[in-house]
Formats: C-alpha cells, sequence, structure tokens
C-alpha cells in the first residue's frame, strides 16, 4: 500500500489508486468535474490539478497513479491561480443565468474563480425525449455522459461532435435524441456535474 | 463540488431522502436509490453501483418508470360489490373490516372450489403467506403465478434433466464467457441491463454473440451469427446444432461419459438433423448452422480472463458459452421441447457448470423466481420440495393442521376450469389475467363465471371490473421485503414512503384475511400473527433449506450483496453456480430426445396468410398497467406499432405510419405500421402491451403445450388491412372457434 504526503498529511492508498484517491481519503476537497466516483478518469475538465514535489508542471490528480513516498500539494500560489483560470474558463462554457452556473459558481468561487462571463451564443436545446433535456447552454464537455452512455451502459449514443470552439455532445449525425439510439436509460443525466442532462418535472414526478 | 458526486441527493428535484432498494420491473433485479420529496413521491431514481447485479446499470423503465407508485389511479381503499339503484352493480367503498370479514365468509363458502393466481412482482413474504393461506387454510394446492406464462416449459424440461427450474450460473458468468448464445429474447428491451453486460463482454472481452430469433433484434448489431429460423422450428435447429458437434467431434467427451446418460439414444434420435435438412425445416443456411456450433461448442478464450474464469478457460483451452433465452423458446406448444433440444445442446457441449458458462432462462418479472422458490406453484411446497409425506409432514408440523397432498390446478387449468363452469372462486393478486391471457375473450368468459372472485392489487385494472371485492395493496416503494432475481440472488427491498391511503403490503392483507378465516374454522389464527416481513423470512427460511442461511440480519449486514441460494446455513456465502459437482437429479444428467413436430398450432390460410409473433418494447412492462402510468414511458411509445416487412406492407398495401388492422380468427386490433425488415417475410410482430385499448392477445390461439400448460402466444394466423379499408373477408364467427386443443 503506497503511502503519500499530502499538504503535510500521510495517507496510505490501496495499491493501484489514483492521486486524486489519496487526496479524498486525506479529506481534501478539490474540484473532479468530469471524474465519476464509479468510472474511469477521463481527464477532460483539468480542475483537479496538484503539484507533486520533483515533478514538472501540474498533472491531473484523476489520472496520476499513487506512487509511495509522493508528496503532493493541493494549494500554492501558482496552483491556485492556475486551477481559478481553468475553472474561470470552464464557467465561461456556461449560460450565466443557467442551471450550470448556479450549480458551480459557488463552488467554484472557493476556488478563487470570478466567472461566470459572456453568455453562451445561441446554444442548442434538445427536448426530443419525454425523459430529460439537453441544455448545451450548461454543458462544459466533461465528457462524463459519453462515458456513461459507452462504459456504464455500452449504448454509444452520444459522442462530443466537432472540435473547439463548435465542440458539443451529440448523436450521430447529430440528430435529435429521440431519433438516435439512444434508449432514455438517464445514466448520463445521473453523471451530469452541471445539469445540462436535467430530467424533465411532467417525467421525474408522477403527478 | 455537490454534483460532481456520484449518487448525491438530488435537492435541486426536491428529494429531502433517498432509499435503497431493488427495481420493481423485471428479473434482473437491479439496485436502485429512489430519492423522495418531503410529500412522499418519487422525484428521481438513481442506480446503484454497489449492487452486484446490476453494477451501477439501470434502463428506462427504472430509471423514469418508477413513478407510476404515486400516480392518482392507484386503489386507496377496499371496495365491495353491491346492487345499485339503478338494477346493475357498483362498487363501494369499504372499510377493511368490512371487506375482509365479507372475503373470508365467501372463501369459506367456496372452500371446495376455490384457486389463487400469486402475484410474481409481489415479495416472497406475500408470496409465502399466500401459499400458506392456500394450502393451510383453504386445504388446495391451487396456487400459482404468471410462470405459467413465461417459463413453465424451461422449469419443466429443466427440472427433468437438472433438477432445478432456476439459472445455473451468475450475471458474472456473462462477463466472462467466450460465447454468448441469446434465443428468443429481445433482451435490449425485456432485461435491459443484462443487454448492457453482453454488449460489454462483446466490446471489452472480445466474446462472441450468437443471436437466434425470428426477429432481427438490436443485439443483431454486436452478432458473430444470427440465425433466424421459421417461427416453431427451434427442435430442428437445435437438433442440428447438437448434430454437428457431435459429428465434428467437438463434443466435451469427458462431461458427456461422467456427467450425463443416455448419450447413444439421443445421439442416434439426431440422425435426420443435418445441417442441409436443418436448412430446409428452419430456413437457417446449413454454413451457419455449422459455424454457430462450432463458437457455442468451441468459444474463444476471452481477453482479461483472471482468477477462476482463467483457470477455466485453460483447463479446457477455450471459453465457456453461455446459453441464454426467453419467451421465444417456450410460449410455444412445442416449448418443453424446445427447452429439452437446448439444454441437450449445453449437456453435449459441456457448457454447463463451470465459471463461465451454464444455463439461464431469464426471468420476467421481478420476482418470478421467489414467487415460485415461496411455493406459489401447484406441486411443490416451499423451496421445490414436492408434496410426499416426508415434506409434508415437516409442514404440518410447524403449521399445527394437516396439508393438502393432491397437486393443485396450474394458472392455465384455472381459467378451463372456470370456463366451464366448475371454479367457482378466485384470489387474484397482482395479476390481470385478463390482459395476459391468450384469446382474452375466452379468458373473460371464464372470468364472468365465477361466482366469486377478490383482486388484489395497486390499480383497477380490466379482471378487477369483474371484482366482487377489490383489495388496495402497496407498490414495492411502500414495504419490506426480499425479492429473489434471475441469478438466485435474495435482495432486500426497503420501504421508501408511507402506503397510499388505506392501502396495505400484500402479506398483511392476506394474513388479516388468513386470521379472519382460521378463526372461522377454528384453525390456528397464530399461523398468521406476522408483525414484520421478518419474521416471515425466518418461517420461510427455517422450513425451506436453499433458504435456510439466509436472514434480514445477514442481509442488511451485506448492504447491497444479496445472497444467492441455495444458501442451506448461516456460514454459507450462498452459491454463484450450481452443478458444478453434481445435478439435483443426481450425478448423471439425461438426455431427452426430442423431435420436431408441426411449427405451431395455427399456420397461415389464405385468409390469414401472415404469422403473427408477440413480445415486447423497451418502454413498457407486460400489459402495461403499470408503465402506462409512468407518464415518461407512455410519451416514449404511446401507441402499437405493428411490424411488417417492406415486401408484405408492398403486397397488402399498408405504408409506413399508417393505421391498420390485425384480424385473427378470433379478435382485432388496430395500431400503426412499422415497416421494418427486422420482421422476415410472411410475418408481423406486435408488443403484447395494451395501448389505446388495444392488445395483442385479443388475437392469440389459446391452445397450450401439453407437457407444460403454456400457452402458444408466439404463433398465430393474421391478416393485415390497412384502417377504413373494405373488408375483404368477413370476421368468422365465434362460436366455430373453440378454445383449442389441450
Amino acid at each position: 500500500m503506497p503511502t503519500l504526503t499530502i499538504d503535510g498529511r500521510e495517507v496510505s492508498v490501496p495499491e493501484g489508486a489514483t492521486v486524486l484517491e489519496a487526496v479524498r481519503a486525506a479529506g481534501i476537497d478539490i474540484p473532479h468535474l468530469c471524474k465519476d466516483d464509479d468510472q474511469a478518469p477521463i481527464g477532460a475538465c483539468r480542475t483537479c490539478l496538484v503539484l507533486v514535489e520533483g515533478q514538472r508542471g501540474l498533472p491531473a490528480s484523476c489520472y496520476l497513479p499513487a506512487a509511495d513516498g509522493m508528496r503532493v500539494s493541493t494549494h500554492g500560489d501558482a496552483l491556485d491561480r492556475v486551477r481559478a483560470t481553468v475553472l474561470d474558463l470552464t464557467l465561461a462554457m456556461l449560460d450565466p443565468g443557467g442551471r450550470g452556473a448556479s450549480l458551480l459558481a459557488t463552488e467554484a468561487a472557493r476556488f478563487g474563480a470570478s466567472g461566470p462571463f459572456a453568455p453562451a451564443p445561441n446554444a442548442a436545446f434538445d427536448d426530443s425525449t419525454p425523459a430529460f433535456t439537453l441544455n448545451h447552454a450548461d454543458c462544459i464537455l466533461c465528457q462524463r455522459c459519453v462515458e456513461g452512455c459507452q462504459d456504464v451502459q455500452h449504448i454509444g449514443a452520444i459522442a462530443v461532435l466537432g472540435g473547439g470552439e463548435a465542440a458539443r455532445i451529440g448523436t450521430f449525425l447529430d440528430r435529435p435524441l429521440l431519433q438516435s439510439i439512444c434508449t432514455s436509460c438517464g445514466t448520463c443525466v445521473s453523471v451530469c456535474p452541471t445539469g445540462a442532462l436535467y430530467p424533465r418535472v411532467a417525467g421525474s414526478l408522477a403527478t | 463540488m455537490v454534483l460532481a458526486e456520484r449518487n448525491a441527493l438530488r435537492t435541486d428535484l426536491g428529494a429531502v431522502r433517498a432509499v435503497d432498494t431493488i427495481c420493481a420491473y423485471c428479473g434482473v433485479g437491479c439496485g436502485v436509490k429512489l430519492h423522495i420529496d418531503d410529500r412522499d413521491r418519487i422525484v428521481w431514481v438513481d442506480d446503484q453501483p454497489a449492487n452486484p447485479s446490476s453494477q451501477g446499470m439501470l434502463c428506462v423503465k427504472g430509471r423514469f418508470g418508477l413513478t407510476f407508485v404515486n400516480h392518482e389511479d392507484r386503489l386507496t381503499k377496499p371496495l365491495i360489490r353491491r346492487p345499485s339503484a339503478g338494477g346493475g352493480t357498483v362498487l363501494e367503498e369499504a372499510t377493511w373490516d368490512e371487506a375482509l370479514d365479507y372475503v373470508a365468509e365467501k372463501f369459506i363458502e367456496h372452500r371446495d372450489s376455490f384457486a389463487v393466481l400469486a402475484s410474481a412482482k409481489a415479495t416472497n413474504e406475500d408470496g409465502y403467506v399466500l401459499q400458506k393461506m392456500t394450502r393451510l387454510l383453504m386445504g388446495t394446492n391451487n396456487i400459482d403465478h404468471c410462470t405459467r406464462l413465461c417459463h413453465s416449459p424451461s422449469v419443466e424440461a429443466m427440472l427433468r434433466q437438472l433438477g432445478s427450474g432456476a439459472t445455473s450460473n451468475s450475471y458474472e458468468d456473462y462477463d466472462n464467457a467466450g460465447c454468448l448464445m441469446v434465443v428468443g429474447t429481445d433482451t435490449s428491451s425485456n432485461h435491459p441491463v443484462i443487454a448492457s453486460r453482453l454488449r460489454r463482454a462483446i466490446d471489452e472481452r472480445g466474446t462472441k454473440l450468437i443471436v437466434v430469433n425470428p426477429k432481427r433484434i438490436d443485439l443483431c448489431d454486436y452478432a458473430t451469427y444470427f440465425l433466424q429460423p421459421n417461427p416453431g422450428t427451434d427442435v430442428a435447429l437445435f437438433n442440428g446444432l447438437a448434430k454437428v458437434i457431435i459429428d465434428e467431434g467437438l463434443l466435451d467427451e469427458r462431461f458427456v461419459r461422467e456427467r450425463t446418460r443416455g448419450f447413444e439414444e439421443w445421439a442416434a434420435s439426431l440422425a435426420d438433423y443435418t445441417p442441409e435438412r436443418v436448412q430446409e425445416i428452419t430456413g437457417v443456411p446449413a454454413e451457419d448452422v455449422r459455424g454457430a456450433a462450432r463458437v457455442y461448442a468451441r468459444p474463444p478464450v476471452p481477453r482479461g480472463l483472471e482468477g477462476i474464469f482463467a483457470e477455466a478457460a485453460a483447463a479446457k483451452g477455450y471459453g465457456g458459452s453461455c446459453l441464454i433465452w426467453g419467451m421465444g423458446v417456450t410460449q410455444h406448444t412445442c416449448g418443453t421441447d424446445n427447452a429439452h433440444a437446448l439444454l441437450n445442446l449445453a449437456l453435449v457441449a459441456g457448457q454447463i457448470g463451470r465459471p463461465g458458462n451454464g444455463v439461464s432462462p431469464l426471468r420476467g418479472q421481478n420476482n418470478v423466481q421467489g414467487c415460485g422458490d415461496a411455493g406459489c406453484i401447484p406441486d411443490n411446497l416451499p423451496g421445490y420440495q414436492g408434496l410426499g409425506d416426508a415434506n409434508r409432514a415437516k409442514f404440518e408440523k410447524a403449521w399445527g393442521a394437516p396439508l393438502p397432498s393432491e397437486p393443485g390446478l396450474r394458472a392455465t387449468e384455472m381459467f378451463e376450469l372456470a370456463a366451464r363452469g366448475r371454479l367457482d372462486c378466485m384470489y387474484i393478486t397482482g395479476e390481470n389475467p385478463l390482459l395476459s391471457e391468450p384469446y382474452i375473450a375466452h379468458a373473460e368468459e371464464a372470468i364472468k363465471k365465477l361466482k366469486f372472485l377478490v383482486v388484489q392489487d395497486i390499480f383497477p385494472n380490466e379482471t378487477a371490473e369483474y371484482a366482487d371485492v377489490i383489495l388496495p395493496a402497496t407498490s414495492f416503494a411502500e414495504k419490506d421485503g426480499t425479492f429473489t432475481n434471475s441469478e438466485r440472488r435474495v435482495q432486500r427491498v426497503r420501504k421508501a414512503i408511507e402506503p397510499l391511503g388505506d392501502s396495505r403490503p400484500d402479506w398483511e392483507i392476506t394474513a388479516d384475511l388468513a386470521r379472519r378465516i382460521a378463526r372461522r374454522l377454528e384453525m390456528p389464527v397464530a399461523q398468521f400473527n406476522y408483525e414484520h416481513p421478518s419474521q416471515i423470512f425466518a418461517e420461510m427460511a427455517s422450513l425451506t433449506p436453499i433458504l435456510g442461511g439466509i436472514s434480514y440480519a445477514r442481509l442488511e449486514a451485506l448492504q447491497e450483496e444479496g445472497i444467492q441460494w441455495p444458501c442451506p446455513d448461516a456460514d454459507h456465502p450462498g452459491t454463484k453456480r450450481l452443478y458444478t459437482e453434481t445435478f439435483n437429479v443426481g450425478p448423471r444428467a439425461p438426455f431427452v430426445p426430442v423431435e420436431q413436430g408441426p411449427p405451431a398450432a395455427e399456420l397461415p390460410s389464405r385468409r390469414f396468410p401472415l404469422l403473427l409473433n408477440t413480445g415486447r418494447v423497451l418502454y413498457h412492462w407486460h400489459g402495461g398497467t403499470i408503465t402506462r402510468r409512468a407518464r415518461t414511458l407512455l410519451a416514449r411509445s404511446p401507441e402499437l406499432q405493428i411490424a411488417i416487412n417492406p415486401q408484405d406492407a408492398a403486397r397488402y398495401g399498408v405504408k409506413d405510419g399508417e393505421d391498420v388492422v390485425l384480424y385473427s380468427k378470433r379478435g382485432d386490433l388496430s395500431g400503426k405500421a412499422l415497416v421494418t425488415d427486422a420482421v422476415r417475410p410472411g410475418d408481423v410482430f406486435v408488443p403484447f402491451v395494451k395501448l389505446q385499448e388495444h392488445n395483442a392477445n385479443f388475437l392469440t390461439n389459446a391452445v397450450y403445450d401439453p407437457k407444460s400448460r403454456i400457452p402458444e402466444y408466439k404463433v398465430c394466423a393474421v391478416r393485415i388491412e390497412r384502417a377504413g379499408a373494405p373488408q375483404v373477408w368477413r370476421r368468422g364467427r365465434r362460436e366455430s372457434v373453440g378454445p383449442g386443443r389441450g
């Protein structure tokens, strides 16, 4: 069992654990927007950055294997600044008046982020299925929904389409969800950290 | 980060607490976390990653369909039918005392002509109390449940060849198999989470998939072989696969020598089933018969095997094969023969009793396994203990009165007798035969002839319209208990909300009723003094060796793990796979020779040129009594779709999306045409859910497999016409149509 030092605290984790797991085992709260507790890391959100003594740069702790004797910091001038910037960039993807912003802004502020900033231009909204809606204005492209659809359910109805600023979650040929192979199992809804995928109230309540 | 945490309480949806329990739809037995608001409503359903049967997966019905619990149609008061001022009758609200006293008196009056339908949606405890009342107080074994309509042929065949009707393996064997042969089941619709596991094995392990189905199902996209036999020709197909395995020397010689009997005689019976002849009968190309047989008998070792699975594959030099089947095998007049043919195949290939292989009749209802385990079958006491003297003596000693020794009526026999006026009184719990029986018009006649009918359910349904008394039960979310899933895992069902209105859990209603009957008959009243389901389970476990080591205390300590029976004592960890050393019929399982007979009782004719196949859609559950009351599901699938091949659509002038009518000798139904090459030319497919007042069982044929008494839901002859088109044929006269051969 590797033993690490996290912010001066010693913590032991099982063989094969990641640094993020060690950080959380030490009771330290850092953002990890795209990491699902039960799934493999995606490494998309870059909010779980840490500083490791003797290593260059600021690795994403979700992807970093925990090694014996590792000395990890979750705070520091440069680290806090970079993380706040990453969170600011993340918040900048969100509609300031939307569900995602309201869910993330307060938490992000704890880590020095000051967004949200500009409204997202013309983000699409998919309400084709009766089970849930997909509001791209609340999406941070963390890809947990894609992982849930493929790695949990092995359906693979959604993926990240396009690149750069045009990147978005969508189906094959970018059709509405109802016209795709999506079965409305709702795994994507349960893992979405920003409420971009959200149950329809009329559907989630019986009366 | 609040929402970055998995399974966080959905306060944003109004949830104030969350309760872990088990999904109430299919037999997979997924763990669910019900998020409840301050008005006791389910506002969100999360998956439960700690549950080993579902591993965090969930389907649309479990996620969005459990809201039926709070639906305004729920029965909340006992109802008694009384004469109305206008001359007819009317159902009036009553107190529990009034209703149960009335039922007790009537049941006693009809004690010699009484039968019970138990519910495979209710808990083990509900079922146990119900069969105890039936046997101990009503003095009859006339109790059965819906397994008669789904897997009774599998159970019949498995009891004869293996000694138990249960799935031999665990779901984890699917994860670690080299080949999955999926027969007569649209797994993605009926057991979606098992389908996810199958896809995962194929994606991650390189597992081979063989699909056998007359209809192209979604899983076919993943299949190495897709065998599309003519309906009703499964015996020929499976005999053919077995013959290839023997002829090409792919049989497991050691397994056949040491663990089976009757091989020579059976092998000789296969002489005529050459791949070429099988092609003639089934329409499956001979090369595919050969190819599928080779993959099933000698599957590749899947990637990334570990532990016992790696050892098992290393010992053999090839992977394991899991044989998985559903109603496509069983709902035929030759259903039991079909199941024998499947089991013969598993035995000759030695694909049973080792890690990574097995035979799985996928169980439909959430607790159809448990309902049988609890004794709600006419020929066995709880735990499949026969009605012989020794077993009866054990139960008589515990229950304090003599028990009936004659096997009781099977569900389908109950309706036949009722139709002939030879059954007077029924207690139907959580079942709706007027949607689920074949040839509904006939079943309706039977129900009408009953002198006294009690329906105990959560929603008013078609059968309840003929009830003399309706007793409001609670849903799964309002009670404690256990469900047993398709891999024999006993799982804890936990009360999440208070019962709606005056509704009560089934076990509580039945026990209260039983006390009233016992008092009147001067029988042991104290036998029904239960205060909590844990007491019922403890009693059942004490009398049922396969459950002997399971208790609520153990289940609570194990949290979401559950325990797989057989679990004979408190130190036993439970059993992942059966038949590793021996069979319940003895050390050697017999081969049972079966011959291909006529494919179905009713075949296409000039008047009814198409074959109707029935099945399911993902968004509905069985007859739809529940799913029609889950808004999301109904919105996703609001109308019946009648699937027809493009060739036939062209021949009969039917366009995609058009309103059409299907006719059989027995009735008609309307729906929307779905023109698709997923069905073969000559076939039409309709799910048996009732939508917009139309249901496939208006058309299906009430003919039965002589061995198991299952109806032939899967094949009957029909004609399709555009709605409003002038009638080409006049409808057949009703009186010319009998209830079918026996």
